[in-house]
């Protein structure tokens, strides 16, 4: 138990040097982009229709439509896109990631079969007689 | 002693590879399960994937004492896009955390205004999508294997008591 536990811990430790390093890059990215927000960390002041106040064609990002088609209602619910679930376009992200995958091992097993061909020892023919 | 349960590793990382790989296909559609449950979903997922390492410990823990001495080509491959999975699974979910508008809220926390995440989320995302459909790739005839075998056990051994529990817990498996 002790031992699963050392385990867990590597394991949220390296998830955690990975998450540190995500957000000192991203964080790194936000300043150098022009329009950034420089400091804060949070609310941007990013206007819609790409133009900001200070006159940087960045995309808002105060107001940008998240998740799509969604809609962000006042008291705070969403309504409508992906962010309601259960619609055709769901499963059309299924069968994608399915059909990426499907791919990829298609590739890499027809790949492994043309380098195994040559690994096969030849059957000797029909009635051939040995060393001929 | 007879009645004791023994383990298959096999089956139980079989068994856990499907849930994974089944929250995977959910995760992956958050138009199908809407954004409430994808963001709780990936949360979820990060800590099945977990276990699928954990289950597969003694393999990284042997090939990391030997990557730059015995171990093959292979394993070195496969040690390396195990990290990349490793690294872009958890860039996607702490991605998806910082833009998250349900699980950061859930903690009274607001998320940053920055398209920045949602845009490191939606590539983080697609590049882990296809570096695990190459572990799958790689381990293909694994599981087909695995498959083959499921698929046999029935014409194998009817009528016999392990079959229900094989089905419907294949971690334990009757002496």
């Amino acid at each position: 138990m002790l031992k699963v536990l050392g385990r867990l811990l590597i394991l949220l430790l390296a998830a955690t040097l990975v998450a540190g390093v995500t957000y000192a890059v991203v964080q790194n990215v936000q300043f150098s982009l022009p329009g950034g927000r420089g400091g804060d960390g949070f609310g941007g002041q990013i206007a819609p229709g790409g133009g900001n106040a200070n006159g940087s064609t960045a995309p808002d990002l105060a107001e940008r439509p998240r998740g799509g088609r969604g809609q962000m209602l006042s008291d705070g619910e969403f309504r409508g896109g992906e962010l309601e679930g259960g619609s055709v376009f769901g499963w059309v992200e299924v069968i994608k990631s399915l059909g990426v995958i499907a791919f990829v091992t298609a590739g890499v097993v027809l790949v492994q079969k043309t380098y195994a061909r040559p690994r096969k020892p030849k059957k000797p023919a029909a009635g051939a007689q040995p060393g001929s | 002693m007879d009645a004791l349960k023994r383990r298959n590793p096999n089956l139980t990382n079989l068994w856990v590879d499907v849930l994974v790989f089944a929250g995977m296909l959910a995760v992956f559609a958050p138009g199908l399960t809407g954004l409430l449950i994808h963001e709780w979903l990936g949360l979820a997922f990060g800590v099945t994937a977990g276990v699928h390492v954990l289950l597969h410990w003694q393999w990284i823990a042997g090939i990391t004492r030997k990557f730059f001495t015995r171990a093959s080509w292979g394993a070195r491959f496969n040690y390396l896009l195990n990290a990349a999975i490793f690294i872009g699974f958890t860039v996607v979910i702490f991605s998806g955390v910082m833009e998250s508008r349900f699980v950061l809220q859930t903690f009274g926390l607001n998320p940053p205004d920055e398209r920045t995440w949602e845009l490191l989320h939606r590539l983080s995302a697609d590049l882990t999508l296809f570096l695990t459909a190459l572990h799958i790739a790689v381990h293909w005839r694994w599981i087909w294997n695995w498959v083959k075998k499921l698929r046999r056990l029935p014409r194998r051994a009817p009528g016999t008591v392990s079959q229900p529990v094989l089905a419907a817990g294949p971690v334990k498996i009757e002496d």
